[in-house]
């Protein structure tokens, strides 16, 4: 650059042939450099903006420039004398710059020497965003996928700036950015949520919610109904989409379950895993039931109440009636009834009737 | 998560972890094999898990594993359950056992897995 200015000072200036002594002439050098506002920070943190128009107004007016990708822009030779070089941020970038702050000032006025490069340099602030992803543990938060987006000062619908995942610093920042909110989202299953309190009954509606944070509505997952023992055996999948839920969102669906369902389940424990993007959520366990209908009835085929314990091959109970003669028992998926009492009965004679057990005929003498 | 504010500030995220823990069976024998699995989420590779094996209902376990590495929020442990060489004390042995995983490092990232049930004899409602 030096070695220019010098070209120019000292060539014959073929559009100014009445000019004739080189040495009555100066150059003037404007240098935009920016950092994140409020303060501007060290030189050696700044860097060269390009696109600001210098304006150099004094004895000579030339043409006003643009700053180049090195953040500079050179007027002349020129006449001498004062010259004040104000900059104008072109209302594409102006946004990006507190340009109220630019130091020293947005105009600078200086006295042009013969001979010699007389500098004019800004610092100007820019705006910046920052997030800091960490875990609880305050460490950097690596890999993680979120989405950056935008809303103007004057409100309106937020902007999809990028996408991604965490650095290793855990760091998600930009600088030079217009003014406005920024919102960093990162999506979050969580609250898993069955409608029923311990049991999942086959032919009943059960409703599966997790809270969706950081998600856009409209985005699909899925619930998994898995293996309690082994989340890796997926039993049945239930498409799903995440939706506002006040100022919320969540992913819900309405799921009826049926015997073809659980046609892999070797045992009666279940949980759901919900899964959108790269989230996943796992559920409490909860206990699958199939209704056995057990007909209690006296010689002569009339049916009875009678209170009735029953007992389960995995170990648990059930303890009920027979309203008119018809306990409906609520049997763990893949157990049988191994026992049954009936405390209130001396004598009586029991028919069973189940598709996961033979029918079958008890009598208590 | 959300986290919203207007441009130049810094804004922490901190994100909270969870863990699961679960046997791999919800039976067995005095003696079997099982498996106790691990499921966490963002948990970072490397954070080491803590797992207590201990009676149902009790405040303290009996048994501590060495602690293990999670590597994309999953680890499966393989574990017996003997009782001669986890408890020096005679029978009745507990008949329920939980497990308990912890984040080693995470801020309270803890669970406690459903109980399984351990049978010394054959059990009186077995199928």
């Amino acid at each position: 650059m030096a070695s220019f200015l010098q070209d120019q000072l000292t060539k014959r200036n073929i559009n100014s042939p009445t000019v004739t002594c080189r040495a009555q002439r100066g150059i003037i050098q404007v240098s935009v450099q920016g950092g994140r506002a409020p303060i501007p920070p060290p030189p050696a943190q700044t860097r060269p903006i390009e696109g600001v128009t210098a304006t150099a107004a004094g004895p000579d007016n030339p043409a006003a420039q643009d700053t180049k990708n090195d953040g500079r822009r050179g007027f002349g030779p020129l006449h001498l004398g004062n010259y004040t070089v104000t900059l104008t941020f072109p209302p594409g970038i102006a946004s990006k710059y507190d340009t109220a702050n630019v130091q020293p000032g947005i105009s600078q006025n200086k006295v042009l020497n013969a001979g010699v490069v007389t500098q004019y340099d800004f610092i100007v602030p820019w705006h910046w965003i920052e997030f800091d992803v960490s875990d609880s543990a305050n460490q950097p938060d690596q890999n993680v996928p979120y989405k950056l987006k935008y809303q103007p000062p004057i409100g309106g619908a937020w902007t999809l700036l990028e996408s991604g995942y965490t650095p290793a610093n855990g760091k998600v920042e930009k600088d030079e950015v217009p003014t406005g909110r920024y919102k960093l989202s990162i999506p979050i299953l969580s609250n898993p949520q069955w409608s029923a309190p311990a049991f999942v009954d086959i032919g009943a509606n059960q409703t599966l919610t997790v809270s969706a944070s950081g998600f856009d509505a409209g985005e699909t997952g899925e619930f998994q109904i898995i293996d309690a023992f082994d989340d890796g055996k997926v039993i049945h999948t239930i498409p799903a989409t995440i939706t506002a839920a006040g100022p919320n969102f969540q992913m819900q669906v309405t799921w009826m379950p049926s015997e073809g369902n659980f046609s892999a389940l070797t045992q009666s424990r279940i949980r759901f895993k919900a899964k959108c993007d790269r989230s996943v959520c796992l559920s409490d366990i909860r206990t699958v039931r199939k209704t056995q209908i057990l007909n209690v009835e006296r010689p002569g085929s009339v049916l009875f109440d009678t209170q009735i314990t029953a007992y389960f091959s995995g170990g648990g109970t059930w303890n009920g009636n027979s309203p008119v003669g018809q306990a409906m028992i609520p049997t763990p998926w893949k157990e049988q009834i191994v026992r049954i009492d009936l405390p209130a009965i001396t004598r009586c004679r029991i028919k069973m009737q189940g598709s996961d057990q033979a029918d079958s005929t008890i009598t208590k003498p | 998560m959300n986290v919203e504010n207007t441009h130049d500030t810094v804004n922490p995220a901190q994100l909270t972890e969870r863990v699961t823990v679960s046997w791999s069976q919800p039976r067995c024998w005095h003696g079997d094999d099982v498996t106790i699995r691990v499921r966490t989420e963002r948990v970072t590779d490397g954070y080491m898990i803590q797992l207590q094996v201990l009676a149902q209902g009790a405040a303290n376990h009996f048994h501590q594993l060495a602690n293990q590495p999670i590597t994309g929020n999953k680890l499966d442990v393989p574990y017996t359950l003997n009782w001669k060489t986890l408890l020096p004390q005679p029978p009745p042995y507990p008949t329920q056992v939980q497990v308990r995983a912890t984040v080693v490092g995470l801020n309270n990232v803890t669970a406690l897995s459903d109980p399984m049930a351990v049978d010394l004899i054959p059990p009186l409602h077995s199928a």
